[in-house]
């Protein structure tokens, strides 16, 4: 490198002249057709070699090696820029290598090129979900339910809805769940198995009929459906109505007569047939005996885990009660301040106990919420 | 009316076109801009294969050590045989183009660079394309300039076309193209040629788009300030980034006297000195190889290790010293981003390890630190703002980028006052103006030199006495008027061809319509000379900004003279 290396000539007389022009124009002509040429190849190579990684990644991704998918993906994504689905994929795979912080910012910049990606937007609120935002989670599912994606829209947004529904039922969202539940039944022109989500999904919502109702919808469509049949029965019971249920699970029973779990449900509602003391049918007496029977079992429900004075008073007016000869000429009225003490130490039981999940009160704790609904 | 045949039109227009050289600046600064954008898109794109082919996927370790040695050693002995105009950066190159050679680079340079630091670069040199872009970009508009018979000033002034061109398409950064031919190689952000320089970025970054699509060269996250105590760490990242580009700069300058210092005969295989570094490093450290684009952009996504940046930083300088100052082809701006992006990332590091809910990501002072590294290396801090910002299209990161470049500027400054690019024309014995020096002229003001005494003629003096009284102060022209009032200013000359007349009133002499030269308080006294030349007087009023007619005062030739140092003996001397 020398700066006296080069002496300065004389200046070109030549003047522009079309024959420049001319090789100007071929020069810029071939140098046009070598970059489109390069550009290609140089395209081809790097999408080859983009596409090897992204195989790789995705790959290690779904067996669960998310520490090394992320960085065959991170590299996959930095050779293409412009593609969606290794671009999610990397995101995918820094969450599940709980990197946060990192997905959340590459998260950020897809969805500020891209806000209405319905695929990202679901990445978002899975990542959200994540890291505990429900709400903003919440906000990502219904960006993503009305976002856009690249094939079978509807469907995915029927998906995504009822992921949505599924995160507020773990939440314990009744409301919100049912509005989800209740757009989603009306869009759905869905398969059974997304029907029976939605039915158990309508249960978690505290809406027994509604789930009944897809049920039968579903048992319409296929008289042979096993699920739908067990599925209605176990609505009809939190309904009250263990008719129906019965009836229900005995259909199912007839169709899958070795199912062991039909058989318990059958079971207990027989069990529930023996002691409930509602059914209209029931002579006074009767009726009188099972009332006295509930309110044993509560009071020993209440005894087996509660022991505050308040507690112990309330036992004792129930030994009382219990104490008391049974009188010849029995009436409804009896049977029905027994049943309403019974409610009480139930209540009492559910206040100082909390409430009640042991499988040998089963029976008595469905008793007691259709005594409570009736 | 006669109907002319295309042919003839044409040569009508570009006899036209010969005929106004401002014109046919203009035309030249598309064309240029069209022929450099192609040019460096090649550019880029050859050595991109190149590298492909030398550094297959899955290739062997040793690679990695002989490719840069057998690279340097071929692109040194053709450099050193055949090019030899072609070695190194190639901005001191473009500016001695500019400076002493009358705007001359040849069509062999243009090839020598394109061609070899094509292969160098590929081969993992640990340099950057964009200084050699700009070379080429430079030599192609004055090859260009000169074939369209252009004068030599003229030619002179489409080399910072070339290079903003060059630099648009190379980066992918059109303003901060614009802004660096001024700044830095111009040294003048006021240079006449803005708008030729402004064509030819433009041009060249359409035909990049058209080529490779719109993307930028990194791809970062968003980022934003999370608390204000963030300055406080963007400030220490000034300080460090300052540090660091200082001890690059002075560990490059140091490693090339050792090198020069060598027998000339010795030249040829110098590079390899380089290439074998460089090589040995990247055995161990791929990352340092080549200009290492992708791992900047690892860096900015906050995926890094601490040791690891800390490190590279490291043994990118030594790395990128040791090859530039050994004679191979290739830049040090892509190397300076790749450095401050290390230094920034190791500082981010440490603050979000220390305050994880005050600081951003890591990835964010990398960004910022690739600004000061640049800021504190090639010493141009509005160039380096616009250009991380166009690099990365964050706007949020100004604020920051701004603190810590012109930390970084002012430590590299105050540590080693002679820019990189002047300090290495200096080691050639090269003398090349600084943007630096020319503004300590330019800060010398009229207002600073000008006589405020002055008291005009007044309007009803008569010529005659008028003319006597110029003659007794020795001068050829002076203000006519009241010093509220400026009627104009009479010259002796005007005055000797009325001098007949001796009753004649200076009011039937000077009339107020007409424009007379004078100049602002504020104005550099270079223009003040430049008025007194257009003018060819020695004396010029100086009015107020409120009102030309509002005298503040006189700055006369002697006046700047003395300010520059010329006793008016020695002037008239030399004139003489």
């Amino acid at each position: 490198m020398s700066a006296s290396g080069q002496a300065a000539p004389a200046d070109s007389a030549a003047g522009p002249t079309i024959a420049l022009a001319m090789v100007l124009v071929i020069i810029i002509g071939g140098l046009w057709s070598l970059d489109l040429f390069l550009a290609r190849t140089d395209r081809e190579a790097v999408q080859n070699q983009a596409n090897d990684l992204y195989t790789q990644g995705a790959q290690l991704l779904k067996q669960g090696d998310a520490r090394e998918a992320v960085e065959l993906l991170r590299r996959a994504n930095s050779m293409v820029r412009d593609n969606r689905i290794y671009q999610l994929d990397y995101v995918a795979a820094l969450a599940a290598a709980r990197k946060f912080d990192d997905a959340d910012a590459n998260l950020k910049t897809l969805l500020d090129s891209d806000p209405n990606n319905g695929p990202a937007n679901l990445l978002a609120a899975r990542l959200m979900v994540q890291e505990g935002h429900i709400l903003e989670a919440e906000s990502h599912y219904h960006r993503a339910i009305y976002g856009i994606w690249p094939e079978n829209a509807a469907g995915h947004r029927m998906e995504v809805r009822l992921e949505l529904g599924k995160q507020l039922a773990s939440h314990g969202e009744k409301e919100e769940l049912l509005a989800e539940l209740l757009a989603l039944e009306s869009e759905a022109q869905a398969s059974p198995t997304i029907l029976k989500q939605i039915a158990e999904l309508y249960q978690v919502a505290g809406s027994p009929a509604r789930a009944a109702n897809v049920y039968r919808e579903l048992i319409l469509k296929n008289p042979d459906d096993i699920d739908a049949y067990e599925g209605l029965g176990g609505d009809e019971l939190a309904l009250g109505d263990y008719r129906a249920a019965l009836a229900a699970f005995l259909n199912a029973n007839r169709r899958s007569p070795g199912n062991r779990t039909i058989q318990e449900d059958i079971g207990l509602l027989n069990a529930m047939a023996t002691i409930d003391p509602t059914p209209r049918r029931l002579s006074s007496a009767e009726k009188f005996a099972r009332s006295a029977n509930i309110l044993k079992l509560t009071r020993d429900a209440l005894n087996s885990c509660a022991k505050t004075e308040e507690a112990r008073r309330m036992l004792d007016d129930c030994d009382k009660v219990l104490a008391e000869k049974t009188p010849v000429h029995v009436t409804n009225e009896l049977a029905e301040a027994r049943l309403a003490l019974a409610e009480q130490l139930w209540q009492a039981r559910i206040k100082f106990c909390g409430p009640s999940t042991s499988e040998q009160e089963h029976t008595l704790r469905l008793i007691m919420t259709k005594l409570a609904h009736s | 009316m006669e109907l002319s045949s295309p042919r003839s039109t044409l040569r009508r227009w570009t006899e036209q076109l010969r005929n106004r050289e401002d014109h046919l600046t203009v035309v030249l600064s598309l064309l240029i801009g069209v022929l450099v954008g192609l040019v460096v898109v090649a550019f880029i794109l050859l050595t991109g294969r190149l590298a492909a082919q030398m550094y297959p996927a899955g290739g062997s370790a040793w690679r990695r050590v002989f490719v840069p040695v057998i690279g340097s050693l071929v692109t040194g002995f053709l450099l050193f045989r055949y090019f030899p105009n072609a070695r190194g950066s190639g901005i001191p190159q473009t500016k001695y183009a500019i400076f002493i050679n009358d705007g001359y680079i040849s069509l062999k340079t243009v090839l020598g660079k394109f061609f070899l630091c094509s292969a160098s670069l590929a081969s993992g040199i640990a340099l950057g394309r964009e200084g050699p872009a700009v070379q080429i970009g430079a030599g192609i508009a004055s090859v260009l300039g000169r074939r369209f018979g252009l004068s030599k000033q003229s030619v002179k002034a489409l080399v910072p076309v070339g290079c903003s061109a060059a630099l648009a398409a190379a980066f992918n950064t059109p303003i901060a193209a614009v802004l660096f031919s001024l700044e830095e190689i111009l040294g003048d952000l006021h240079a006449p040629v803005l708008g030729t320089v402004v064509i030819s970025s433009a041009t060249s970054w359409i035909v990049l788009h058209l080529l490779l699509g719109d993307e930028p060269l990194f791809h970062v996250p968003a980022y934003r300030l999370v608390h204000p105590v963030e300055f406080g760490v963007y400030a220490i990242l000034g300080v460090i980034g300052g540090l660091g580009s200082v001890f690059f700069v002075k560990l490059l300058l140091k490693l090339r006297i050792l090198f020069m210092r060598l027998p000339k005969s010795t030249q040829w295989i110098q590079p390899v000195a380089g290439g074998l570094l460089v090589g040995l490093l990247g055995w161990f450290m791929p990352e340092v190889l080549g200009v290492g684009y992708d791992y900047v952009e690892q860096v900015l996504g906050g995926n890094f290790p601490l040791k690891t940046v800390a490190l590279l930083a490291a043994l990118k300088i030594v790395a990128t010293a040791t090859c530039y100052s050994s004679g191979n082809a290739g830049g040090i701006f892509g190397p300076s981003l790749f450095i401050g992006a290390m230094l920034g990332g190791a500082v981010g590091s440490v603050a979000h390890w220390l305050l994880p809910h005050q600081t951003a990501g890591p990835g964010a002072y990398a960004l910022i630190g690739m600004g000061t590294a640049f800021a504190g290396i090639v010493r141009t801090p509005l160039t380096s703002v616009i250009m991380i910002f166009e690099l990365t299209r964050d706007y949020s990161i100004i604020v920051p980028l701004m603190i810590s470049n012109l930390i970084s500027f002012f430590i590299s400054y105050r540590l080693q006052r002679e820019p990189i690019y002047e300090a290495l024309a200096l080691q050639e014995g090269v003398y090349l103006p600084t943007g630096e020096a020319r503004r300590g002229l330019e800060e010398i003001r009229v207002g600073d030199v000008m006589q405020s005494s002055a008291t005009p003629f007044p309007a009803d003096l008569s010529v005659a006495t008028a003319r006597q009284r110029l003659q007794e102060m020795g001068r050829n022209v002076w203000l006519v008027g009241e010093l509220n009032w400026l009627y104009g200013t009479v010259t002796l000359q005007r005055l000797e061809e009325v001098k007949n007349q001796s009753s004649t009133l200076l009011n039937q002499v000077v009339n107020p319509e007409d424009r007379f030269p004078y100049v602002y308080p504020d104005h550099p006294l270079s223009l003040a000379l430049e008025r007194m030349g257009g003018a060819g007087t020695d004396t010029l009023p100086v009015v107020s900004r409120a009102s030309r007619r509002r005298v503040q005062g006189i700055i006369t030739m002697a006046d700047i003279l003395r300010t520059y140092g010329v006793k008016q003996e020695e002037a008239a001397k030399k004139s003489i």
